[in-house]
């Protein structure tokens, strides 16, 4: 075997390829971590975006819908403030709800809201047992709530409301438990309309002022309740920053090519040398370009 | 080789023009202009779309540089080199000139075209 070069033939294993591979690995690993970072960035975005809807300025509900609309989807979980008189019959106990890996109830009482013929139930909080419960609130209230649209009975599980299990629903008789927020089935509760949503009491929050000052909210004694469904980030959120990402993984793909075609070349010259009409054959574009259209 | 060369001409000036206005216009719009200006809403708009859009020609840049290296096989330095300065605002043109220099001293063409 002639061969052109006196260098013996090149392995992908080579020391003298060491330096190339070393290149390699710290390129593809940088683009794929400085991909990942990207990709976290935009997640970051979209939780910013939802942790500042969910603690926007609070809006009166009556803004957002009225008595007898349909769920607003576009302010699933806004915050809004809910003026009215509770009507503290209706209270209903929420089963299936845990805290701290304990078994309760929610607790939802029902506030007739100023200025419409509807009423609409708050979560005022979490209870381990409705025994222990404290009692329903009366009187006027004001109070901030994320808005939340109205459950889908379980139909499995339908609300327990009949007289012979665990009395009616009336306090005289025993706690109302319920399965659900299902206003369908919660319009018996109340001899008033019900919106078609439910508001989870968040007069809690630290460093949200529009929730200082809450009147009569009944949260006394119950467990603060954590909004079940958040508003939604816009698509285009953090776009940039996942596009960034891709590109990033793009170039890694693009870095394990150039390598590759690197190390094929170099191992090829000197193994193929004597082959005239391979890469390592002299300079022309016309020999060139016949090399390059079998490539 | 030729349709190589000129595919690197266009895809090199429109990437280091994008660059410019991403860096040189863009940039200094969004982060010095006062809050809830126009000047800063352009700003915006500016880094979020000639960003990405750079972003992604960025990858036809390096793929079409990549196909012309090979053609006119350019020293792996001078590839890197040439890649490197794509993404450096207005090196890019300086790299674009000396690539289409290097790429014509090395394979002159044949005949006047």
């Amino acid at each position: 075997m002639s061969t052109s070069s006196p260098a013996p033939a090149l392995r992908p294993w080579s020391r003298r390829l060491w330096g190339a591979h070393a290149a390699m690995v710290v390129v593809v690993a940088a683009a794929i971590a400085l991909g990942l970072w990207q990709y976290g960035v935009s997640q970051q975005h979209k939780v910013d975006q939802i942790a500042k809807l969910a603690h926007a300025t609070p809006r009166p509900l009556t803004d957002v819908m009225g008595g007898n609309d349909a769920f607003p989807g576009d302010h699933l979980g806004r915050p809004v403030v809910v003026t009215g008189r509770w009507l503290g019959q209706g209270t209903v106990y929420v089963s299936g709800h845990t805290h701290d890996g304990q078994h309760g109830y929610w607790v939802a009482t029902p506030l007739r809201v100023d200025g419409t013929a509807s009423a609409i139930y708050v979560v005022r909080g979490w209870s381990a047992d409705p025994a222990t419960a404290p009692a329903a609130p009366g009187g006027a209230a004001r109070l901030v709530g994320w808005l939340e649209p109205g459950q889908q009975a379980d139909s499995t599980d339908t609300p327990d409301l009949s007289p012979t299990s665990t009395g009616s629903a009336t306090q005289a008789h025993g706690p109302a438990v319920v399965s659900s927020l299902d206003m369908a089935a919660l319009i018996d509760e109340v001899d008033v309309d019900l919106f078609s949503a439910y508001v989870v009491g968040a007069d809690h929050q630290a460093d949200w002022p529009a929730s200082a000052s809450p009147v009569n909210d009944g949260s006394r004694g119950l467990v603060d309740v954590a909004a079940p469904a958040l508003p939604k980030a816009d698509a285009t959120t953090g776009l940039r920053n996942f596009l960034y990402a891709i590109e990033w993984w793009l170039f890694a793909v693009f870095g394990l090519y150039v390598w590759w075609r690197y190390v094929r070349d170099v191992t090829r010259v000197t193994e193929d040398a004597p082959r005239e009409d391979d890469e390592g054959a002299p300079e022309g574009d016309a020999q060139e370009d016949a090399v390059r259209s079998d490539a | 080789m030729k349709a190589a060369l000129n595919a690197y001409k266009v895809i090199a000036t429109i990437v280091g023009c994008l660059l410019i206005v991403l860096v040189v216009i863009g940039v200094p719009l969004e982060f010095l202009s006062a809050d809830g200006s126009g000047a800063k809403s352009a700003g915006n708009f500016l880094t979020e779309y000639v960003g990405i859009a750079h972003g992604w020609l960025y990858m036809v840049y390096l793929v079409t540089t990549f196909v012309l290296s090979r053609r006119a096989r350019w020293d792996v330095p001078f590839t890197l080199v040439t890649l490197i300065c794509g993404t450096i605002p207005f090196a890019s043109f300086w790299a674009e000139l000396r690539a289409i220099r290097h790429t014509q001293a090395k394979h002159p063409e044949p005949v006047s075209a």
